[in-house]
């Protein structure tokens, strides 16, 4: 069983905490640690530093957070793969606006929304861009 | 070569004909089958070529030029980290142009000296490699600026390949912004059945051994209604609406075979990947004028499964465009 290390902005611990439950019953060795935002990521890099090899790494953070924890992880040594996103209850999706990249906030992929920047009608569909956080919404006509 | 070229040499075919003969001459007929078939259809080439020199030249590079200007967020993305493969992209290509086009473009390096000259636009760069003061622009929008395709830049990771700069003026309903940073096969996603039987992966292990130097050709077709060749995802609601406008009486006219010719070539300096892809289009009109192409095409589309026509954006005119394939072949077997 690989090491896990559970990353969690302070506001998403009830998800942190449930994932360190969930991987504690599947039998790793698993360590949740908290995080303030905005992200320092000169603490990430030291909390990364001396994680043994192969350690999985689970966040449960904001996009912004998201990427700076990636870069500092990458530099660590961990590789695209060792970082996983958590399913967070945040109650909301990020639609990449296909029309002028403006990134919209939906609570739902089954329904169609008005991009807030451009007007443009969209359809959120299941292509998600781990670079950009966001699922890509298509133009309705 | 282009058609004034032709009318030269025959001097008795009349200038609609001449435009013909040039078109499908220079055209790449993508399909091989009379039936549509699912496969990874590369094959390599030699001499290792990445890019081609087309009669449109001039035209095309005038279009990349103006979308560029207008649209530059839009056509050119790239990552901090692709900067190394730039440079040797831009370095590859101008020496590609001049040695495969001694005619239209000289390359010239002494040391980290260099001096590109494209004959045919009547312009210069002149850079020192790897220096970012002595360029304008990145070097890969730079030298796309010279060259006819849509140039790729996809790093190889040791977890695989993600698309970390581009140069694309002429997507077929894609967009660069979306996918930058993005991973090979995650890029794939909507591609109906592009998981099944791990057929994304073979993809990906097969460009992740290719080896430095050579270059590996696919033919990848769709069908544009009209005949533009830049239609990016962000401006659907603008050529979009056109599937609509298909009838079997206006199909040979509206309806273009879009061929995109693509290159994968492994740069043997920082071991990444160039992907290439030069576009073309032809009428439908002018197709069905080659008859064996004319059969293998309606034969394709005929047997085309569903989700892919509906990907490919054809769903909407297929029973037209079908309608006029056959009325065409009808007309043919009366011998009107």
């Amino acid at each position: 069983m690989r090491p896990i290390l559970i990353l969690s902005e302070v506001r998403f611990k009830k998800d942190g905490l449930k994932e360190k439950e969930l991987q504690k019953e599947n039998g790793s060795s698993v360590e949740l640690k908290l995080i303030d935002s905005p992200v320092d990521r000169k603490k990430i890099e030291q909390i990364l530093k001396d994680k043994p090899l192969g350690t999985m790494l689970i966040l449960y953070t904001g996009g912004a957070a998201r990427k700076r924890i990636r870069r500092a992880a990458n530099s660590a040594g961990f590789s695209h793969e060792d970082v996983r996103i958590g399913k967070m209850d945040t109650g909301t999706y990020c639609i990449f606006c296909s029309q002028c990249h403006r990134i919209n906030r939906t609570a739902s992929l089954e329904k169609s929304i008005i991009c807030i920047s451009c007007g443009q009608h969209l359809e959120p569909s299941n292509h998600y861009s781990s670079f950009q956080d966001a699922y890509l919404g298509y133009p309705i006509l | 070569m282009g058609y004034y070229g032709i009318f030269k040499i025959t001097g008795r075919l009349d200038v609609r004909e001449v435009i013909q003969v040039s078109r499908l001459n220079g055209f790449p007929f993508p399909f091989t089958k009379d039936q549509y078939t699912y496969s990874n259809n590369s094959v390599p080439l030699d001499p290792a070529k990445t890019i081609t020199v087309t009669a449109d030249y001039k035209n095309e590079l005038e279009l990349k030029r103006k979308l560029l200007q207008k649209h530059h967020h839009r056509c050119f993305r790239s990552l901090p980290l692709s900067m190394e493969s730039q440079w040797e992209i831009m370095l590859l290509l101008f020496n590609e142009l001049a040695s495969c086009n001694p005619e239209s473009f000289t390359f010239q390096k002494k040391g980290d000296e260099c001096l590109f000259q494209n004959h045919l636009l009547e312009e210069e760069e002149a850079f020192v490699f790897r220096d970012v003061s002595t360029i304008a622009l990145e070097p890969l929008d730079l030298v796309g600026r010279h060259v006819q395709e849509d140039l790729i830049l996809m790093g190889d990771r040791h977890n695989g390949l993600f698309l970390e700069a581009g140069q694309l003026c002429f997507p077929s309903n894609w967009s660069l912004a979306f996918v930058q940073g993005m991973e090979f096969k995650s890029i794939h996603n909507p591609v109906p059945g592009i998981q099944n039987d791990g057929f994304i992966d073979k993809v990906e292990r097969f460009i992740s051994k290719i080896r430095p130097g050579t270059v590996w050709e696919r033919k990848n077709w769709s069908i544009t209604v009209t005949n533009m060749l830049d239609t990016p995802l962000e401006t659907y609601s603008v050529w979009g609406k056109h599937r609509q406008e298909v009838t079997c009486e206006n199909a040979g006219d509206l309806i273009h075979l879009r061929v995109e010719v693509q290159r994968l070539f492994r740069l043997p300096m920082n071991h990444d990947v160039l992907f290439t892809i030069h576009t073309y289009l032809l009428q439908l009109n002018d197709l069905i004028q080659q008859e064996s192409w004319f059969k293998s095409f309606y034969q394709n589309i005929k047997t085309l499964p569903e989700e892919i026509a509906e990907y490919k954006g054809i769903s909407t005119y297929r029973t037209e465009l079908i309608r006029f394939l056959e009325n065409h072949m009808e007309k043919e077997r009366r011998g009107q």
